[in-house]
């Protein structure tokens, strides 16, 4: 992925802060969170609210999208190979934001596949199950599990 | 001869006048995160799921 980023802010080893600047300035956080099993990180992301709250299901159409997920991509690279031994736990707070998720997945695949491991959860009648993310699947994957290899 | 201690003298009146001021506690803990909300809905899905697998064989995914 060669896209523009923009420029971040270590708040501290789990959140990363960054001003989208497209159609205005928009607060951007991006948070791993660790999770109740041991070594499993969530990664959240949402808009910094003026009043200190977040928004993590916000469509700021800020016309900014493809530069905000190169930005998030590239803390996620950092942060996994600062934490290779960490899996990370990736969702989209809503069904339009998991099919943006897959859709990246999809597009960088071939990049992605070489640096890590990724697995996509898919819910069948025997519960939820974890299976290898295929690109060209049309599997409803919810979430994904990404690992350094 | 006894010397005789000084000390400086705060005045309250002094102290009133100052600026307020307010104590930001630091955020930075991993512990305390923003998203609590995603927290607990990616708690209740990994709970169900067994990892062993995606940690033991990473090059079949």
């Amino acid at each position: 992925m060669y896209q523009t980023i923009y420029e971040y802010s270590e708040v501290h080893a789990y959140r990363y802060t960054f001003i989208s600047t497209g159609k205005r300035n928009i607060d951007k956080v991006i948070e791993f969170i660790p999770t109740a099993k041991n070594n499993v990180y969530n990664l959240a992301f949402g808009d910094l609210l003026p009043n200190g709250g977040i928004d993590d299901m916000a469509n700021s159409n800020n016309g900014d999208i493809i530069k905000i997920f190169a930005t998030i991509i590239n803390v996620l690279q950092k942060f996994t190979m600062k934490n290779p031994s960490f899996i990370i736990y990736i969702t989209g707070s809503t069904r339009q934001r998991t099919l943006l998720y897959n859709r990246i997945l999809k597009t960088y695949y071939q990049l992605f596949r070489e640096k890590f491991a990724i697995a996509g959860l898919i819910k069948t009648d025997n519960g939820e199950i974890y299976v290898p993310f295929d690109p060209k699947s049309t599997s409803a994957y919810f979430a994904f599990l990404i690992q350094r290899i | 001869m006894i010397r005789k201690k000084t000390v400086k003298r705060l005045s309250i009146k002094k102290l009133g006048k100052q600026k307020p001021y307010t104590v930001v506690e630091s955020i930075v803990s991993a512990k305390d995160t923003l998203f609590p909300e995603k927290l607990k809905r990616a708690n209740e899905v990994l709970a169900k799921i067994d990892l062993t697998d995606f940690i033991n064989n990473p090059h079949k995914y």
